[in-house]
């Protein structure tokens, strides 16, 4: 009956600890391409159309790395702490792009 | 996820893939039959069959333009090519304002010079929309599911190549008839082999749709196309001159086509003549004369001749304005295959049919892992269920929708509404029956099913329409003859599918304990099999 318990417990955490990671993943990952491949785009002094094309083919491969390093990590808490810090700095960078 | 990197993937990529496994099964297969949606519209309007490529098109093309729209400002013919055996006329009248950017368009058999009237027909463009914008859902939510299913598929791909220990060791190992390393190494193949195309075409549509999926970086484009506010004009009132057929026919048009296609080396495919029967015509030749596909869909450069067939102006292909635009460019002609002769377009449709092999072996693989631990439980059943609906069921639906096209009366009304219809009928029956026998019988019912569908379409095809297939292969008409032995070689496909797993069973009672080599010991632990014999509950 214990080790049920236990087992449901360690199961729950499982499935709190994967739906944890895949909002960090698409929500914190979308937010994390955009600002980071924005700011590339403002650093190189793309404009117009150049910008818009330029920050559509750096965001998909930003975004598809950043889900796979979000499930890398051995633990949730790691994986959060890392990518929102990654995800503070490419705010950072997106900012001193814009002049802001 | 705890662990290495390599289980952290592995995790990953099953997981990413299992959920969209069933929509991205289907965006793959109508993807890759959009590949030939033009011939598949061809096939599908049986009337274009009678049409046979002649040396007389064009003078029959100008012959019913000169009659039927004499007082166009502007004539354009689209003479046969590899893709189309008809000649589509259509013109702009000078007296109608531009409310319409299309004017009458007519397609004309170019032996004879009759007009076709073929019946309405969704045809190879409903394939080609379902696959990024689906169907029956607003347009803008449609994008979004199909990006959301392919950003997976993208991650899917990469976790699947950071996971594999040996990937070039895989390229080569197909273990037949062993259960389920058969599968595994079927889909590790049909990945492997084409990984260049999977990952292409997976980040092309991505960017293709990023105008919908990033809409913080979309371009505020002001369109400043007139609105139709020009005041029409009564054609009567306006009744020009008709041009002189003979005098048109006596033009040098033959010299400027043999210049053009001698300067390009490729043939003329299309031909626009503005002012027509004016002292001040002009004659616009164009062809698929690309040199880089970097430079878009403007890549083409076009001649411009006077009436008296000297070359007045040379329209130079357009170029990309700069390396993100070309790389841009460059993947949006590969993802459409704008480019592309017959033998690229079918190098590129074998390479879809493994990435849509890949993706369906991958949701099998994922129920015959775990058909031992994981049968009878809940999402076990749904996935097992889902996947004889969604694999088997979208072939037996796409049979139909081929079976319907020719059975409907060809003056329905809401025809092509009623085809796609049917297509979905059809694929909903196989997703309850793939519910309510989740088994091998399911799996048996359905392919037969489509094998069926599949293998009689020639036959379909010689009864129904206005040509058989004797005059089809008489007069060389290729994109018939390949749409009926493609239905037939995907018959024989799904056949021998059908066949291999109603005999499953008799597998299943000879080799129930049979045990991997020693030198193989390593593939088998790292995909191990739940249950001694899995594949018998597919």
């Amino acid at each position: 009956m214990k080790s049920q318990t236990v087992e449901r417990v360690t199961i729950n955490r499982e499935r709190l600890d994967v739906a944890l990671r895949t909002l960090i993943a698409v929500a914190l990952g979308y937010a994390f391409s955009a600002w980071l491949s924005s700011a590339i785009a403002n650093f190189i002094g793309a404009e117009g159309r150049e910008h818009e094309v330029l920050v559509r083919m750096l965001f998909f491969c930003v975004y598809c790395t950043f889900i796979l390093f979000t499930f890398i990590f051995d633990t949730t808490k790691k994986a959060s702490i890392v990518m929102t810090a990654l995800s503070a700095l490419a705010l950072c960078l997106y900012s001193i792009s814009t002049g802001l | 996820m705890k662990g290495n990197v390599r289980k952290s993937m592995t995790w990953l990529h099953t997981w990413s893939s299992v959920l969209v496994g069933w929509l991205l099964f289907a965006i793959f297969f109508t993807g890759t039959l959009s590949f030939f949606r033009t011939e598949i519209t061809y096939w599908m309007q049986p009337e274009q069959h009678a049409a046979v490529p002649s040396e007389k098109a064009l003078e029959l093309g100008l012959r019913y333009l000169a009659i039927n729209a004499p007082n166009a400002s502007e004539w354009q013919l689209s003479l046969p090519d590899a893709r189309s055996q008809t000649l589509d006329l259509s013109w702009r009248d000078a007296n109608v304002g531009n409310e319409r950017r299309r004017g009458p368009r007519v397609m004309l058999n170019p032996s004879t010079g009759e007009e076709i009237k073929v019946r309405e027909t969704a045809g190879g463009n409903f394939l080609y929309r379902f696959h990024f914008e689906l169907y029956g859902i607003d347009r803008t939510v449609g994008r979004w599911i199909v990006g959301v299913v392919s950003m997976t598929m993208f991650v899917a791909i990469i976790s699947g190549v950071i996971m594999h220990r040996k990937i070039f060791a895989d390229f080569f190992m197909f273990r037949p008839k062993k259960k389920l390393l058969s599968w595994i190494d079927g889909h590790a193949i049909s990945a492997v082999l084409a990984l260049p195309f999977h990952i292409m075409i997976t980040f092309s549509g991505l960017i293709l749709l990023g105008a919908t999926l990033l809409p913080f970086n979309s371009e505020e484009r002001v369109r400043n196309r007139p609105q139709g506010t020009e005041v029409r004009q009564n054609a009567q009132q306006q009744n020009l001159a008709s041009p002189d057929i003979n005098a048109l026919l006596a033009l040098p048009i033959s010299s400027m086509i043999a210049h053009a296609e001698s300067t390009w080396q490729v043939p003329v495919e299309s031909l626009s003549i503005s002012h027509p029967g004016k002292a001040n015509a002009q004659f616009t030749l164009s062809g698929n004369n690309r040199t880089q596909l970097s430079a878009g869909r403007g890549g083409s450069s076009a001649l411009v001749f006077n009436a008296q067939g000297e070359v007045i102006n040379e329209r130079p292909a357009s170029v990309a304005a700069n390396a993100s635009q070309a790389t841009y460019n460059y993947l949006d002609m590969l993802h459409q295959a704008r480019f592309a002769d017959t033998l690229t377009r079918w190098l590129l449709f074998f390479a879809g049919i493994l990435g849509t092999i890949m993706v369906g072996t991958g949701s099998v693989l994922w129920v015959v892992k775990r058909a031992k631990q994981q049968l009878g439980e809940f999402s076990f059943e749904l996935v097992r269920g889902s996947n004889i609906g969604s694999i088997a069921g979208l072939m037996c639906a796409t049979g139909g929708y081929f079976w319907v096209n020719r059975l409907l009366p060809a003056d329905l009304t809401s025809r092509s509404l009623w085809e796609i219809k049917v297509f979905f009928a059809i694929w909903l029956v196989c997703v309850v029956a793939g519910f309510i026998w989740r088994d091998r019988k399911g799996w048996v019912i359905q392919l037969g099913f489509a094998t069926v569908l599949f293998a009689l379409v020639p036959l379909l095809d010689h009864v129904t329409s206005a040509t058989g297939l004797d005059f089809a292969i008489a007069n060389g008409d290729s994109l018939r003859v390949g749409f009926d032995l493609m239905c037939l070689t995907l018959a024989a496909v799904l056949g021998y599918a059908a066949y291999h797993v109603k005999r499953a069973k008799a597998v299943k009672a000879r080799r129930v304990n049979s045990t991997p080599s020693p030198k193989r010991k390593d593939r088998v632990r790292q995909d191990k099999p739940q249950g001694k014999n899995s594949e018998a509950l597919i």
